[in-house]
């Protein structure tokens, strides 16, 4: 098997590529990548010791979009955006009058009496 | 109060007159001094009606009773639409109305990227001969809207009412978004026009002309000059007029307010001055006020 690249060498390292496992175990090269990872690792945690603080963030399970809620926040911009839109047209163009506008224009005649 | 009392004054010496001006709610108006005997006694009944699937509804009544010539105005307006009707109304020979109507709509159609509001605008005359038997139909809207129609109707009467002026104003429903008035104005100006040069008239013209119309005297040597004459109407409507000059030796359109029935000088070359007489017909004035 050919060897990984050290970007994916690198993710597998991070515990984002566990298929590697049996490769990295029989590869040497590999093997030497992962250590000198681990030792730039060390060393950068002994000089920055407050950075281990964000091991943890790793750590805490991905939020994922499920389907029902993607749905229901586009269902709200579906709704919700146009309604506001049309607040703010009716605020600026409306009156108590607004509901009798055809938006025609004026019209005057002379007709016989009702 | 001053105004009215100054009004009041200029009205004692005229011998066709009349104000009034309707407030908000059922009322009488009546103006503060007596018309002379009026042969031709016009009623008109100004009605803003809703029409919702057959359904009517009036939302406000104006009965104005007055002298043959007497004028009304009809406002209606919110935040996003406006109108404003002016009706100018004469007797004719054969016994029906000469109505000369003025429609401006406002309808707001949003707001600019300044923030500045934006308008469309629209402005309408119209000239038709009412009969008794007939009725002036109005509808702001062009047609109807999602709450139904709303419409003014116009219903002239031969009325037998004496007194001065009179107008009643039943608002119903309207909450002061529509306003009438009714007044008496001056229809037709006698205009006279003389040219003078070293003191001398050397050409003289003159002519009768209808209030916001354009009217034509031909002087000779100077071709013609068109003079539209209107009451202003913000001033003293009673002792001035704006006038519209065009002609060969003015620029079109040019606008002057003169002193009604008093001469007015105006300039046209450094010889010649066109002098203007503007009286409205059977309005007396006080004279000694204008310079």
């Amino acid at each position: 098997m050919n060897c990984p690249d050290h970007e994916t060498l690198s993710a597998y390292f991070d515990d984002e590529a566990p298929e590697l496992r049996d490769h990295v175990t029989s590869c040497g090269e590999c093997r030497a990548f992962l250590e000198d990872l681990t030792a730039i690792r060390s060393a950068v945690l002994a000089a920055r010791p407050e950075l281990r603080r964000d091991a943890g963030f790793r750590e805490r399970p991905h939020r994922r979009l499920t389907p029902r809620l993607a749905f229901a926040l586009l269902l709200l911009v579906l709704l919700v955006v146009p309604a506001l839109l049309l607040l703010r047209h009716r605020e600026q163009t409306g009156g108590a009058f607004g509901n009798y506008d055809a938006g025609g224009r004026a019209v005057i005649y002379v007709k016989g009496r009702e | 109060m001053r105004r009215l009392a100054m009004l009041a004054l200029l009205l004692t010496a005229a011998a066709q007159t009349a104000v009034s001006v309707p407030e908000s709610r059922a009322h009488v108006a009546q103006t503060l001094l007596s018309l002379p005997p009026a042969t031709n006694r016009i009623r008109f009944v100004v009605r803003c009606i809703e029409e919702n699937r057959g359904v009517k509804r009036t939302l406000y009544e104006a009965d104005i009773d007055g002298p043959a010539g007497t004028d009304f105005t009809v406002h209606l307006g919110d935040r996003g639409f406006t109108l404003d009707a002016s009706f100018v109304n004469e007797l004719t020979a054969s016994g029906k109305l000469d109505v000369r109507a003025t429609l401006t709509t406002r309808r707001r159609q949003g707001t600019s990227r300044a923030g500045l509001p934006l308008w469309e605008e629209d402005a309408q005359t119209h000239r038709f001969v009412v009969g008794f038997d007939q009725e002036i139909e109005m509808l702001p809207f062009g047609g109807a809207g999602s709450a139904g129609l709303l419409k003014f109707d116009i219903v002239p009467e031969r009325s037998g009412g004496t007194g001065p002026m009179r107008i009643h104003i039943n608002d119903i429903h309207s909450n002061g978004a529509i306003a009438v008035n009714a007044f008496h104005q001056p229809h037709w100006y006698a205009v006279e026009t003389a040219v003078v040069e070293s003191n001398s008239v050397i050409a003289r013209g003159s002519a009768r002309i209808f209030a916001g119309t354009q009217g034509s005297l031909a002087l000779t040597g100077l071709g013609n000059i068109t003079i539209t004459p209107r009451p202003l109407e913000h001033a003293d409507a009673w002792r001035y007029t704006d006038i519209a000059l065009s002609g060969r030796m003015f620029a079109p359109g040019s606008r002057a307010v003169i002193c009604r029935s008093e001469w007015q000088s105006f300039p046209i070359d450094s010889k010649r001055t066109l002098r203007i007489r503007v009286a409205p017909e059977r309005i007396e004035q006080e004279k000694g006020e204008c310079s």
